[in-house]
């Protein structure tokens, strides 16, 4: 199901029941080939200026929801549509102009940034895609630097002669070369030391406010996203099983996966960390191949019922634009455990 | 796995059907090898050369001809031009002296390789490991024909250790069958030696500084056991693969050099007898039969690749 | 009694081409069986450095080793290889970062258990096995004798860094060295390897040496905490009086920037501006001084790691003077120190923002 926009905002990037599937061999001459489905019926939209998070552990298909978005790969079904435009099987040619307004910035700056070129280099191939004349070239450049917080006379240097925080720096600079009005985040920060982290979310803040750009940021990190997002999305095995607001999504998390996955988080405060509840769930999530009936989360959750074994949920808004996918969402009191019990509404 | 080794099985056969194709379409345009105008001798009547045309079957469809050549290749009953004698027969003669030659430079650069290689990367930045260097980088860059001509002339020609040509069965005499092969054995693996040991030796150094084996070292192994159970074990992979492919490299028509040089009188001086005299049908089958035992090594290196290293199974 | 693990003016320094690096700069702790000392730190603190000192590894022709490394009495650090190799993996283990590597990609995780097992102890190969399948077992994997014959790509991460664990345990030590154990993980996993691996540890009272940049996990774990930066120590007391108290304004900046889940959502984080400091060309005097919002006159001359709390004024109930000490290397003064550390809290603005990172 989609969400609506709210009033007077057309979405920049919407996705509608978006999927994608992969091949798996299994290696074995009887078997047939099987599919995995990193992506499974996944609806989003994306305002202009808006910054949704997407979290879940890692091989729960948000990094191949994210190169879905920017179309790094193709969705195998479903709808995205850019600013109106429906580009889920647009080809190179007509993808060219949209491109440059969708930009992506990686995990790894040392495996996504060339070694061999240097600095200025990088970031001259995204201005040229905008059409920057060479004689301008030179001054953009050394602007974009600036703008990410590095020293413009590094212009000439190769990323290998900087530190992970500034080649993250680069990464972003190499983004927003192209002037986009969407970048999508791959865990920008998870590489990054602790006291570097703060920093580029800083500056990824700063540089949205300034150019009034959109983010889809990744994480797999809650108190990173937390900070950072309007609204976040929460996959488990290729589906969005919650999706709220942030602040609502962390003062009432209704998904218990939700739940156990903010539990998990260690608080950096001495009492608070004793205190705790340790482990809310076990066990890690089940293998795509093999994925349990009815809900995925199933085997792990303390709320399973019956019907959640026969029943998949589908996500629900419970007001607020707070939507979830359970049968059991923590506003209800939790289910008696035994078999045949009713679920609440 | 099964599956694995049906498809690569079929991925040989299909190599195979082209490699056939295109050996047989090369000897077919070579300047002058119109076979009949040979096999009819020098001064042959224009009637002779029909005649010769007909019984040889120059005259079909080209793929006619082929479908012909392949099955007498498979049947062992191809007779060559210049001598008309089975070329099958010639083979089997030769046979001998080109295994003996290759398995025993085979095992011989491989186990110098990695003797060498190991020694090398133990010793990085050192004296030794330069040294090593230099010569495996002489080694690499003299030609083996040099390095047989070198090792004739001052091994069996100066000083008499070794004899200065042929071959002797080995069920003849397995002491002259040693010391006829010494000098060929070295003269063909010492490209290799040099080659290997250097890919051993990067492979290796790449290895020390992977996490698993600061693992095994900090479970309190011995430095041996590290070196030979971890870096070693995982080095040796890709080394495997090269081999297989050398092997039958060699088998394939990779020592006609050396057989020439030493006078062996193995498959491959026959092949080179045959080039000389222009003599396809001998090379067609020396060419299809090499092209078969590479292919097949090459398959069985894949599936022995699979099975020193369990991580390729999955995406097999 | 005499602690498990005394380290007394840790040096270690690195001859490269590019100079001398100073990696581990006099560092000294102490450690008593059964507790934790967290070390904590950024890349480049010389944290793993110094964990690997301990178990001897970064021995090499190009390493200068200094100071003392005394386990169970013995010295280590200028032990003959022989006796260390003893220790290694015996009464001390490693657990390290990333289970994805640190596993033998084409040996059985059975095998890489034995290994370890009859390394140390005279046991046949059968009876090892027998030995890691219990391990494997005990560290919540199911069907050992099954998943014993697996390769490690055929586990998950979770899984792998338990056989991680199953190894440690192996030889029964008692010190455990973990380089950040769970930082390769997922959330739900480390909390759950976390949980185990403190079980574990204090079934068997093993002290536990914890090598993080994850602060939540050292307010969860620790009983000690050493905070290094730049190769030198900066703090180091128990973890209670460095949560309350952060005395050096490395630390409280540190305890800052990380993001929380509690308290309200802010759109600009506090942060630390500028980045570590090069250990090839460190800056002269107190290392955290080019980034530090304080820093005056003095801190271009090195400061002494001191105590600035008597232990007996600040109120610790039962301490020993010795080992709950609370040590910091800062110029500043004690009332300085808390004085200031308030206004950074009430006001982030004097925090200095993003210089280039």
């Amino acid at each position: 199901m989609s969400v609506d926009a709210p009033p007077g905002t057309a979405p920049l990037l919407e996705a509608r029941n978006l999927e994608l599937r992969y091949p798996v061999r299994t290696g074995s001459i009887r078997q047939p080939t099987r599919h995995v489905r990193a992506v499974d019926d996944v609806s989003l939209e994306l305002g202009p200026g808006e910054t949704l998070g997407i979290v879940g552990e890692s091989g729960c298909g948000k990094s191949s929801l994210a190169r879905c978005l920017v179309r790094l790969a193709t969705p195998t079904a479903g709808t995205l549509l850019y600013r109106g435009t429906d580009i889920t099987r647009a080809n190179q040619r007509s993808l060219r102009p949209v491109r440059r307004e969708i930009q992506m910035v990686f995990q790894d700056p040392e495996a996504s940034l060339n070694g061999r070129k240097r600095v200025g280099q990088i970031l001259a191939t995204g201005l040229r895609l905008r059409g920057v004349p060479g004689n301008r070239m030179k001054a953009e450049i050394r602007e974009l630097l600036r703008l990410v917080g590095l020293n413009p006379e590094h212009v000439d240097h190769f990323p290998h002669e900087f530190s992970g925080g500034q080649r993250q720096r680069i990464g972003i600079a190499r983004a927003l070369s192209a002037d986009p009005r969407l970048v999508v985040l791959d865990e920008p920060v998870s590489a990054l030391d602790v006291s570097i982290r703060a920093q580029v979310v800083n500056l990824l803040y700063d540089l949205r406010e300034e150019r009034g750009l959109s983010y889809v940021f990744v994480a797999h990190d809650l108190a990173v996203v937390r900070h950072a997002s309007d609204r976040i999305a929460v996959m488990y095995l290729g589906r969005i099983v919650e999706q709220s607001p942030a602040d609502d999504l962390y003062d009432h998390p209704l998904h218990p996966y939700t739940a156990a996955l903010l539990a998990a988080v260690p608080v950096p405060d001495r009492v608070a960390a004793r205190g705790r509840s340790k482990t809310v769930i076990r066990g890690e999530p089940a293998n795509a191949l093999e994925l349990p009936s009815g809900c995925r989360f199933r085997p792990r959750c303390p709320r399973a019922t019956d019907v959640c074994a026969t029943v998949d949920p589908q996500l629900v808004d419970h007001g607020g634009r707070h939507l979830v996918a359970c049968h059991h969402p923590l506003d209800t009191p939790a289910p008696a455990r035994e078999a045949g019990s009713p679920s609440p509404a | 796995m099964a599956r694995f080794i049906v498809r690569r099985l079929f991925q040989a056969v299909v190599v195979l059907f082209f490699v056939s194709i295109f050996t047989f379409l090369i000897f077919q345009v070579i300047p002058d090898g119109t076979p009949a105008l040979r096999l009819a001798g020098k001064s042959a009547t224009p009637q002779t050369i029909a005649a010769v045309v007909r019984q040889w079957g120059f005259n079909k469809p080209i793929w006619v001809q082929y479908a012909d050549m392949m099955g007498r290749i498979f049947t062992g009953s191809v007779i060559s031009y210049s001598e008309h004698v089975n070329v099958l027969s010639q083979i089997q003669r030769g046979l001998p002296a080109t295994l003996s030659l290759a398995i025993g430079a085979g095992v011989i650069w491989f186990v110098f390789a990695v003797v060498v290689g190991a020694v090398s990367a133990v010793r990085a930045g050192r004296i030794s490991d330069r040294l090593l260097a230099l010569l495996s980088l002489t080694a690499i860059s003299t030609p083996t024909f040099v390095v047989g001509a070198l090792g004739l002339y001052f091994l069996a020609w100066r000083v008499h250790i070794f004899p200065l040509s042929g071959y002797v069965p080995l069920s003849q005499s397995p002491g002259q069958w040693f010391m006829h092969l010494v000098l060929p054995w070295i003269s063909l693996s010492v490209v290799y030696i040099g080659i290997y040991s250097r890919v051993l030796r990067s492979t290796m150094l790449d290895n020390m500084n992977e996490d698993y084996v600061r693992t095994a070292r900090a479970k309190g192994l011995s430095g041996r056991r590290v070196l030979i159970r971890h870096v070693l074990r995982t080095s040796l992979i890709p080394i495997v693969s090269m081999w297989g492919l050398d092997f039958a490299g060699v088998i394939g028509g990779g020592a006609i050099l050396v057989e020439v040089v030493f006078n062996l009188n193995g498959v491959g001086q026959y092949a080179a007898e045959s080039i000389e005299a222009l003599d396809v049908p001998p090379l067609l089958v020396i060419v299809m039969y090499g092209a078969i035992l590479v292919v097949l090594i090459a398959a069985l290196v894949d599936i022995l690749y699979v099975w020193l290293d369990p991580r390729v199974r999955l995406e097999a | 009694m005499a602690p498990l693990l005394e380290v007394e003016h840790l040096r270690v320094r690195f001859r490269t081409d590019a100079g001398a690096l100073q990696a581990v700069d006099d560092v000294s702790f102490s450690l008593s069986d059964g507790k934790v000392l967290a070390i904590v730190g950024e890349s480049g603190s010389g944290k793993s450095v110094t964990a690997l000192t301990l178990m001897g590894l970064t021995r090499s022709a190009n390493t200068e080793l200094e100071g003392a490394v005394r386990f169970d009495g013995a010295d280590l650090l200028h032990a003959p290889e022989r006796d260390l190799r003893r220790v290694r993996g015996g009464g001390m283990a490693m657990i390290f970062q990333n289970p994805m590597t640190a596993l033998n990609p084409v040996q059985r995780v059975g095998a890489q258990i034995v290994e370890q097992i009859r390394a140390h102890d005279r046991v046949s190969r059968s009876e090892a096995w027998k030995r890691a399948v219990t391990l494997l077992r005990r560290v919540g994997i199911t069907r050992p004798e099954v998943r014993a014959r697996a390769y490690p790509h055929e586990f998950s991460g979770g899984m792998r860094q338990r056989v991680m664990i199953a190894a440690a345990l192996s030889c029964s030590p008692r010190l455990i060295v973990a380089d950040e154990p769970t930082t390769a993980l997922d959330v739900t996993t480390q909390s759950q390897i976390m949980d185990e691996l403190e079980q574990l540890c204090r079934e068997s009272t093993v002290a536990l040496i914890l090598i993080t940049h994850d602060i939540g996990l050292v307010a969860r774990m620790a009983d000690d905490v050493l905070v290094m930066y730049g190769g030198r120590a900066l703090e180091h007391a128990p973890a209670d009086a460095v949560f309350a108290d952060p005395l050096h304004p490395y630390t409280w900046a540190l305890l800052r920037s990380v993001p929380r889940l509690d308290g309200d959502r802010v759109e600009r984080l506090p942060t630390i501006g500028g980045s570590p400091p090069s250990l090839l060309h460190p800056p002269s005097g107190c290392h955290f001084r080019p980034r530090c919002p304080h820093s005056f006159g003095r801190c271009t001359e090195v400061p002494p790691l001191r105590a600035s709390v008597d232990p007996e004024a600040d109120g610790h109930p039962g301490a020993e003077p010795e080992g709950e000490r609370h040590l910091d290397r800062c110029w500043l003064g004690l009332d300085d120190k808390r004085r200031l550390r308030r206004l950074d809290e009430e006001a982030p603005a004097l925090v200095r923002t993003d210089g280039a990172a």
